[in-house]
Order: C-alpha cells, then sequence, then structure tokens
C-alpha cells in the first residue's frame, strides 16, 4: 500500500512550497494556454468578420453607385424624350437672339430642373448645331470633340455608356439625343453624377478600412482622406467586386482594418481587465496562501525542533483555517502528552517507591526468618545487629561447623570488608549444607570469596533443580515463599542479597559439588 | 510583509493612473462650435496657429464649413429643414435666411446680448432694429457692415466698370469719365491686339447676366446716371420716393450701346447662357478685358491672373458732368447674417465666442496675426510688414497653416480698435501700395492714386435707406412686393439679354418695355418707397 501510494500520489510528498508554485505554475499556464485560445479564435473570427465587412461595403458601395447609375439613367431618359428640347436642338436660328429666346423658353420649362438635384450635380448638352450657343445647358459639340467621354462616345459606338472623369474623379453618363433622329444631327447628354452625394453615401458606410472605387483607372470613390489614384495601393488582401455599367467596369475594392491588439484590448477593455485582475488575483492569493501556510508550518516546525513541542503555538498566530486546526490540535496533543508525560513520570516514580519498598519488605522478612531460624538452631551464636562483617560471618559458620561431627570447615584468614554484610546469609547457606556432611571450604582474594563444598552425600535432584534455578533466576525475590524455614530459604536470601555479585556451581556425579563465587562483597545493598 | 508590499505597490500603481487621468481631465478645455458659411471659401489647417492662440486665448474654436462649386445651397438648407438638424452656426444666403427663421431653426438672440457687451454695442439701437424680423426678434447678425471709425478701403470691393490694367497702360492711361470712352478704349485695344501671346482671342467685354447674378447688365443704368448700388430702385433724396430706373432713358442707352458692341463683335455672343462656372472660367483665362461685376464675385478668379491682366475700377458715367457714386462707404446689409440655430447645445457659449472675436486683441490676431511674426509695430504705433511678412501674408499655403481672420464672423471694417492702424494690412494705405505688382503700381503713379478706391470718387455718408437690395433681398416670399419683384426680374432675364443680341434694338426695347409694362411694378416700388420713407424717418 504505502509503495502504491508513491507511484500514484507523488505529489504528497512535495513540499508545500513546492506544491503550490506547481499551483501556481499550472494556473498561470492555464490562463497563458486559454489566452492562446482565445487570441488565435479571435484571430480566426476576426478575419472572418473583416471579410464579411468587406463584402458588406462592395455591396453597399457598388448599390449606392447603382442607384447613383439608375437615377441618371432615368433623368435622361425623361430628357431624351423631351420633344421641347428636341425642338431647341434641332432647329435653324436665324440669329443668336432667336436662339437665346427658345433656349429661355426651355430652361423655364420644369423637365430639366430636376437634373440640378440630388444624384446629378448638372448636365450639359452638345449638339453639332451651328446655330446653338455655347454656354450654359447647351454647348456646341465642336467645343468638346478632344475631350475624352466624346472619344469615348466614338470608339465605343455606344448609344448609352458610363465615362470615368479623370478631372473630378467622377462619373458622367453620356446619352446620345437621337429620339428624333432625322431632325438632330450628333446630340449628346452627358450627365455628371454627384461625386458628393456619392461620397456621403459611401463615408456613412463607416467602413474601418480602405474602400475604393475605381474606373478605367479613374478613383471615383474613396474613404482615405487625399487619395489619388497613384497613392492606391490594392494588394490580394484586398476583397474585389466587378460590375459592368453601361461599357464601363466599376472596379470595387475594400480592405478592412486591422485592429491592433492595443486596439482590441481597448475595445475589450472591460473583460480583459477582468481576465487580467481575476488572473493577477489568483496569482497573489495563491502565494499569499502558501506564505501563510509554510509560515506558519515553518513557525511550528522550528519549536518543535527547538522545545520539542507545540505548546508555545499562540492561538491567534494560528489562523482559523485548517491549518490553523491542525496546529492547535498539536498544540492540545503536546499539552496533553507533556500532562501524561508527567503522570507517567509521577507513576513510575511512586512505582519505584513501591519497589523499593517491596524489597525492603522481603529484606526484612528475610532477616527476620533468617534470625528465627538462627534463633531456633543457634541460640548461642546469634547476634544483635543485621549486618556484620564477612570476617565474622565467615567465623560464625566456623563455630557452625564445629556442631557438625561428619563436616569441616577450612576459613580463610585476614578476610577484609567493612560490617555490611547481612548476618546470617552464609551461615544458614552453610547450616544447610553442614546437615548434608562434607566439606567447606571457604577462600577470600581480590573482593572475590569462594565458598567450596563437597559432600558423598547426593541429595535428590529436585533439591539440585531448586537449587539450580535459585542461583540462574534474575532476581529470586519474589520466589521467597515467606514459609518459616523452608530449606531454600537461606539460598534464596543469599542470592537476594547478592545478585549478580553471586554465581553458582553446582555438580552431581560421584559427589556433590557446590562452588559458590561473591564478588564484591564490600558493595553489598 | 511580502503581502503588505504587493498591496503597498498596487496602491501605488493605482493613485499614479487616478493622477494622470486627473490630469488629463485638468487640461483646459476648448469650445469647438460648427458651422456652415453659405458661399465658397478658403479652409484653413485643422491645426491652424492662429485659430489656436484664439481658442487658447477665449477657449473656444469655430470651425467653417464652406459650401463646394457643384453644392445647391437651396438643397443642402431645404434638407436640414426636414432633418431639423443644423451645425451650431448658419449664414445662409438672404433668400434662405428667412425661410430658415420661419422654421424655427435660429435662436433668437436679443434676449442675450446684454449680457454681451462687444456684441451689443457692435450695432446702433436703429441698427439692430433694422435686423429684427417681424416677430421683434433678432435671429442674426449681418458680419460685414460695420467699420470703426473711418472706412479705411483700399480695395473698391462693389460694383464697377472693370478693366484690365494692361489695356490702361497700353492706352497711356487715359481718363475714362463715360460709357461711350470705355468702350471705345476696349475696340482700340482689340483692335491692336486682338489675341493675347499665346494666340487665344480677347473678349472685349463680359456681360454677367446668369441666374446668381444678373446685376452685371441690369444695375448699370443706375450707376451710369450717378446714383449709388441700391440696386433694385435709385432713390429721389428730394421727395423720398423708390424710383424704377429699369426703363429709363439712361436704360435705353445702355442697353443701345450693348447691342452695338455685341453685335462689334466687342461682347462675348455667349454672354447670355454662360452659367455662372463658364463665366469664372472665362474671367480666369484671363482673355476678358473688361465686364461689369463686383470685386467680391470675381477677385477668387482672377487673383492668379498675370499682372499685367489684374482689373482696374472705373466709375464711368452716361455722359460728362455726372458725379459717379460706385463707391460707398459700408452698406448695412440687413438682409442676411450669422445666426445660432437651434441645433447648438451651448448658445451661451456660442454668444460668448462671438463677443469675445470682437475685442481688440482677437480682432488684430484676426486680421494682422501675431506682433512680430506677421507685422511689426514702428515707434509711432503704425503697423508695418516686412517684405517677408507681406509675402507670408498673402501666400495661400502659409494662410492655410497660419491665418485665420474668421472673415464671415462679425468684425470691424475701417480702423483697428487702436485707432491708428487699418483693420488689417490690406488696408494700411503704406502697405496696400507696397503689395501691388508693378504695373498696377503704374497704373495708380499715373492716376494719382494709392488705393484701388482712390480711382473712383470718394463715397459721402450712406444715406439712411442705403442700400435697398438689402431690403429687396428680405422681402417675405408671400409678400406681394417680393411676387412682383419676381415678375420683373423674370421680364429683365428674359428680355434684356435680347436687347443685346438683337439685330432690332428699337423693336426689342418696344417689345420689352410692353412686356415690362404688364407688370404692376408700383406694388413694388410703393413697397420700397415705404421702406424709404421709414428707415429715412428713424435717422
Amino acid at each position: 500500500m504505502h509503495l502504491k501510494e508513491n507511484r500514484i500520489f507523488p505529489f504528497l510528498h512535495l513540499s508545500i512550497r513546492k506544491k503550490f508554485l506547481l499551483i501556481n505554475l499550472v494556473s498561470l499556464l492555464l490562463v497563458i494556454l486559454m489566452g492562446i485560445l482565445m487570441t488565435v479564435m479571435v484571430s480566426h473570427s476576426e478575419a472572418d468578420r473583416r471579410k464579411k465587412l468587406e463584402n458588406m461595403a462592395v455591396t453597399a458601395a457598388e448599390q449606392h453607385v447603382r442607384l447613383s447609375v439608375e437615377n441618371a439613367v432615368s433623368i435622361a431618359k425623361s430628357i431624351y424624350t423631351n420633344a421641347a428640347l428636341n425642338d431647341l436642338l434641332s432647329r435653324d436660328y436665324s440669329s443668336s437672339s432667336e436662339y437665346f429666346d427658345a433656349y429661355y423658353r426651355l430652361q423655364q420649362s420644369s423637365p430639366l430642373m430636376p437634373a440640378e438635384f440630388g444624384f446629378v450635380n448638372g448636365f450639359k448638352i452638345y449638339s453639332d448645331n451651328p446655330d446653338i450657343m455655347n454656354g450654359g445647358d447647351i454647348q456646341s459639340l465642336t467645343s468638346v470633340e478632344d475631350q475624352g467621354w466624346y472619344q469615348d462616345v466614338l470608339r465605343k459606338k455606344k448609344d448609352v455608356l458610363l465615362y470615368c472623369d479623370s478631372k473630378r474623379n467622377g462619373i458622367s453618363l453620356i446619352r446620345r439625343l437621337d429620339y428624333y433622329a432625322q431632325d438632330m444631327g450628333e446630340c449628346y447628354l452627358r450627365l455628371d453624377l454627384n461625386s458628393s452625394v456619392l461620397k456621403k453615401d459611401c463615408d456613412e458606410l463607416n467602413f474601418d478600412g480602405e474602400l475604393y472605387v475605381v474606373g478605367e483607372g479613374v478613383l471615383i470613390y474613396s474613404n482615405q482622406s487625399d487619395s489619388t489614384m497613384d497613392s492606391v495601393q490594392i494588394s490580394q488582401e484586398f476583397t474585389r467586386y466587378t460590375k459592368n455599367y453601361y461599357s464601363v467596369e466599376l472596379e470595387y475594392y475594400a480592405k478592412a482594418r486591422v485592429a491592433s491588439p492595443m486596439e482590441y484590448i481597448r475595445k475589450h477593455l472591460f473583460p480583459v481587465t477582468l481576465i487580467a485582475v481575476v488572473t493577477a488575483a489568483m496569482e497573489v492569493l495563491t502565494f499569499l496562501l502558501s506564505a501563510s501556510v509554510l509560515k506558519r508550518s515553518k513557525k511550528a516546525e522550528k519549536l518543535y525542533q527547538e522545545e520539542g513541542t507545540l505548546i508555545g503555538i499562540r492561538d491567534e498566530n494560528s489562523g482559523s483555517d485548517e491549518i490553523g486546526s491542525l496546529l492547535r490540535i498539536g498544540a492540545s496533543l503536546s499539552e496533553k502528552l507533556a500532562i501524561k508525560n508527567f503522570q507517567y513520570k509521577h507513576s513510575l516514580e511512586q512505582l519505584a517507591h513501591r519497589q523499593t519498598d517491596i524489597r525492603e519488605l522481603y529484606n526484612t522478612a528475610m532477616e527476620q526468618d533468617a534470625d528465627i531460624t538462627m534463633h531456633k538452631l543457634y541460640p548461642d551464636l546469634c547476634v544483635e545487629h543485621t549486618r556484620h562483617s564477612l570476617a565474622e560471618e565467615i567465623a560464625l559458620i566456623g563455630k557452625i561447623a564445629k556442631r557438625f561431627d561428619n563436616c569441616t570447615a577450612a576459613l580463610p584468614e585476614n578476610i577484609p570488608g567493612d560490617k555490611n554484610f547481612p548476618t546470617y546469609a552464609l551461615a544458614l547457606v552453610a547450616d544447610g549444607l553442614f546437615r548434608l556432611g562434607g566439606d567447606m571450604t571457604i577462600t577470600c582474594s581480590s573482593g572475590l570469596t569462594n565458598i567450596h563444598f563437597e559432600s558423598n552425600t547426593l541429595p535428590d535432584k529436585h533439591m539440585l533443580l531448586k537449587l539450580g534455578a535459585v542461583f540462574e533466576d534474575g532476581d529470586v525475590m519474589t520466589a521467597y515463599p515467606f514459609r518459616r524455614q523452608y530449606v531454600y530459604n537461606p539460598y534464596i536470601r543469599l542470592k537476594h542479597i547478592m545478585g549478580n555479585q553471586i554465581q553458582a556451581e553446582i555438580t552431581l556425579s560421584e559427589k556433590f559439588t557446590i562452588d559458590l563465587a561473591l564478588k564484591r562483597t564490600d558493595s553489598i545493598s | 510583509m511580502r503581502s503588505s508590499k504587493i498591496i503597498a505597490l498596487s496602491a501605488a500603481a493605482l493613485i499614479a493612473v487616478t493622477g494622470i487621468s486627473c490630469g488629463k481631465k485638468n487640461e483646459k478645455k476648448i469650445r469647438v462650435y460648427s458651422s456652415l458659411l453659405c458661399t465658397t471659401g478658403a479652409d484653413i489647417a485643422e491645426d491652424n496657429e492662429i485659430q489656436q492662440i484664439i481658442a487658447d486665448k477665449i477657449g473656444a474654436k469655430f470651425v467653417e464649413t464652406w459650401l463646394d462649386e457643384q453644392d445647391n445651397e437651396d438643397k443642402i438648407i431645404s434638407d436640414m429643414m426636414i432633418s431639423g438638424e443644423y451645425p451650431d452656426f448658419l449664414h445662409p444666403s438672404s433668400t434662405n435666411i428667412q425661410k430658415l427663421i420661419s422654421a424655427g431653426a435660429y435662436i433668437p438672440l436679443d434676449s442675450y446680448l446684454d449680457k454681451y457687451p462687444n456684441l451689443k454695442n457692435y450695432f446702433t439701437e436703429a441698427e439692430w432694429d433694422r435686423i429684427r424680423s417681424e416677430d421683434g426678434h433678432i435671429y442674426y447678425i449681418p458680419p460685414f457692415s460695420k467699420y470703426y471709425m473711418q472706412d479705411t478701403t483700399t480695395i473698391h470691393n462693389d460694383e464697377a466698370f472693370w478693366i484690365q490694367v494692361q489695356v490702361l497702360e497700353w492706352a497711356g492711361y487715359p481718363e475714362i469719365n463715360t460709357l461711350d470712352e470705355y468702350f471705345d478704349l476696349i475696340e482700340r485695344f482689340i483692335e491692336a491686339n486682338p489675341t493675347n501671346a499665346d494666340g487665344e482671342k480677347y473678349i472685349g467685354y463680359e456681360i454677367l447676366a446668369n441666374d446668381s447674378y444678373f446685376f452685371g447688365i441690369d444695375n448699370p443704368p443706375m450707376f451710369l446716371d450717378g446714383y449709388p448700388n441700391d440696386g433694385c430702385c435709385i432713390v429721389d433724396k428730394e421727395t423720398l420716393t423708390a424710383l424704377d430706373y429699369n426703363l429709363s432713358p439712361t436704360a435705353e442707352k445702355w442697353f443701345k450701346k450693348l447691342n452695338e458692341e455685341y453685335h462689334k463683335g466687342i461682347v462675348d455672343p455667349d454672354f447670355s447662357v454662360l452659367s455662372p462656372d463658364e463665366y469664372n472660367k472665362k474671367i480666369e483665362s484671363g482673355l476678358v478685358l473688361g465686364m461689369v461685376d463686383q470685386y467680391w464675385n470675381f477677385n477668387n478668379h482672377a487673383k492668379n491672373l498675370p499682372e499685367k491682366c489684374t482689373y482696374i475700377p472705373l466709375g464711368p458715367t452716361i455722359e460728362e458732368g455726372i458725379e459717379e457714386r460706385y463707391h460707398s462707404k459700408k452698406a448695412f446689409d440687413a438682409s442676411t447674417g450669422i445666426g445660432i440655430t437651434v441645433s447648438c447645445t451651448d448658445p451661451e457659449g456660442a454668444l460668448q465666442f462671438l463677443n469675445d472675436i470682437l475685442s481688440p486683441e482677437i480682432l488684430t490676431l484676426r486680421f494682422w496675426g501675431v506682433e512680430g511674426v506677421d507685422y511689426m509695430v514702428g515707434e509711432d504705433g503704425l503697423f508695418y510688414q516686412t517684405d517677408e511678412q507681406a509675402k507670408n501674408w498673402h501666400d495661400p499655403d502659409y494662410s492655410y497653416k497660419h491665418v485665420c481672420t474668421y472673415g464671415y464672423l462679425p468684425f470691424y471694417w475701417g480702423m483697428n480698435q487702436d485707432g491708428i492702424n487699418a483693420y488689417d494690412s490690406q488696408n494700411q494705405p503704406s502697405e496696400f501700395y507696397k503689395m501691388q505688382n508693378d504695373s498696377v503700381k503704374r497704373c495708380f503713379d499715373a492716376y494719382g492714386a494709392e488705393t484701388f478706391v482712390d480711382l473712383l470718387n470718394e463715397a459721402p455718408d450712406n444715406d439712411p435707406w442705403y442700400p435697398m437690395w438689402s431690403y429687396q433681398n428680405s422681402l417675405p416670399e408671400d409678400s406681394e412686393a417680393y411676387k412682383v419683384s419676381q415678375e420683373i426680374e423674370g421680364a429683365k432675364h428674359r428680355y434684356l439679354p435680347l436687347l443685346v443680341m438683337r439685330e432690332d434694338f428699337d423693336s426689342a426695347w418696344k417689345e420689352y418695355n410692353t412686356a415690362y409694362g404688364k407688370i404692376d411694378t408700383d406694388v413694388f416700388f410703393g413697397a420700397l418707397t415705404d421702406e424709404v420713407r421709414r428707415l429715412a424717418a428713424m435717422e
């Protein structure tokens, strides 16, 4: 399970700082990625939108031009069929005054007047009638023979055609006035389409970009100020549309302006600002959050390292979030542990005291039992004090040995040691051994006292096992039976007193031997 | 701590942004007023320097929008009245201003005038009364009718018999006092010089006779009899009666003369059918040696001609002994002016602007420019221009970028408000002579003149009713007088060209008289007479 967690959730083992850094990076990458995706999507949709705008612009511009042209055609038709005009143009005049008279009357007639308004801002009629005066609405054809529109008329041989006038960057409609052909000679009507109206209508499209209308190399319309045909650069990016009107091809070009990134941002200032603010806020909040968590966790870590507890964590600095709760739980646990620790120590001390008391109790019981046994067995050998020197104890063993006929005791001389040896500890053991009959030898050297006893009397195996158990156990205190004159009491007492400072070796083969090695008899407590 | 730094930086950035935006808001705001001036005119640059200086001083700017040559004023005004949307200021022709007033296009100004002393004092009470409409309100301010202290005009801006200076020079600067002498001179010049240096045939005399302006053919009898330019009538000062001169003996002589000259080939044979544009093109060609016209009408089309083609004003009369009155002091033309429309959202600001541009400092900026840049000041306080300054001031490119006269807004002809200088350099006699070409200087020297005005009789003070054409222009369309005036105009348009062109002048004259006689002209001249007497009584 632990190995599985490592493989699937390695994130768990990263530091908080790295985790938050990772979160920051991921969220920032997410925003950047979203930004890139949005930019790509917006670019594509902007390109589509620009294309649509361009198509709309050229379509609308064409409609305006078509409307102007159709209007002019309609006006031309009314002039074309005007009988009074026909009469004026086809008559012979004997004098200029006669012509003026006829011309004046015609001018007062309304059909020609509407041509002054709206889509057309002027018209001229050109006639080859030599009697016609050259001025006003009617002029001599000879005065315009070198003009471009007339050359076009001759070249294209059309009765109605458009002419793109490079001098005024406008369009004229030329109509041959041959409704009454046999009377009128060569006669043409020229209607100048009102460039201002066309410009106003096309300007009102408010096309954000370049929009041009070009006819036969003449710039009819441009929405760019101070444009000339030479300055117009038509590239492949332009949307193009061509339409033929009365032998003239008019070309419409539109290219929407590509908004700069700054313009796009200015246009969508609110959402962009919102995204920027939210992203910045997210980064700042994440940073603040990680800083808050790290700060508190480091503080807790430092406190634990220095003092081994979280009790010093102040509640008001922990915060009221889950981290703060954890810190407060940790501090609370630390506090409870400290209390439990104190209680445990107190209990241990109490236990130690009790252990000491029990030990004291056992010591007393063993002493009492030894004393009673000694009083019973050798009342004349009893002493008053509970401790005497090893030499005195060994001397006592000697005395006891003399009470047995079948025992001998070889005792050392010059036995060192204070009066610190518990009385009767060795004497009663010797008594027990002497009852088997045998020989004891006691030697002392360099703090080591050896008691060797051998006997031809072989004790039963039960006794050997018991003795072996007494001297093998670590602590035999609790084995003391508190049964008076229990035969093994002296051995138990001796082991209890000496602890690990006594070694016993018991053998049973042809003889029964027991060797007791006592160390540090000067440090018996 | 680190979070506190972030918060502190953000707060500092916010304060900086707020400070910048507040700083921008605290920049001086210039009020901008739109306009339509129903005549052709020259645009100035959007960042024109003197316009900006004026704007900085008075806190307002006026954007001049002129008509193009091909624009139809009637349609433009008509469209505005239909939509109800107007520019802030509008200066239409006299024909359209009454329509606009009737349509409620203008804000009445009279209740505001007391607040704007420069404006209020621009006219006398009597003059303000002449501008009042029938409902008693003042809706517009005529901008060309006032002069300060005295008339300092150096150029004869009105009607005259004009002749190219080369003709006078060729003839040795003769005295031309009569109509016959005028045409005789032209005939002799044409005979000697039928074409110019490029072989183009001269037009001895051009007649201005189109629908826009007919005064070139019908006014001269008035001048030839020594009357000032009342236009539609001559006024008998004794009886304070408006008289019709259309059929006067002088008129007959005038048209007969034209007839003779026409048939001699001196007069342009196409004169009767020329559109205004075609007339102007003839002037621009430099081939027209003489015509009757008003300087303000043809000047723009003659300013680029060679110096020898400069037109000089002459004041012939029908016969010797008649004092000519071609030149008049500035006439009070109440027929039209500049008004503030109901579309202006800040009429008081607009009036403040009009008031402020009449201050002495601004008037000097408008017509003299910037001291040290456009003119210098002598120790005697007289303004003068260095050669370079004079050249610049008349250079179209320099004017476009630098000069702002606001020429269609109220100003004072005559003297500058300092009482020492003329209102502009062109009218400062010392400067005017300097800026003339050599041909004109020789002409001036020959006739002992320093200015064009010196070539004509000095103008006496205007009569109280002068000019009557102003009254005619302001006649309501539904009035009987207006209707009769249209009949008179119709008859003149129909017959006067014929009088010039017909072989048999006498029968043409009879025919004209017969047709004219059918019109009840008393209605019109009666109304004129009433107005003469009304204005005479006001003085």
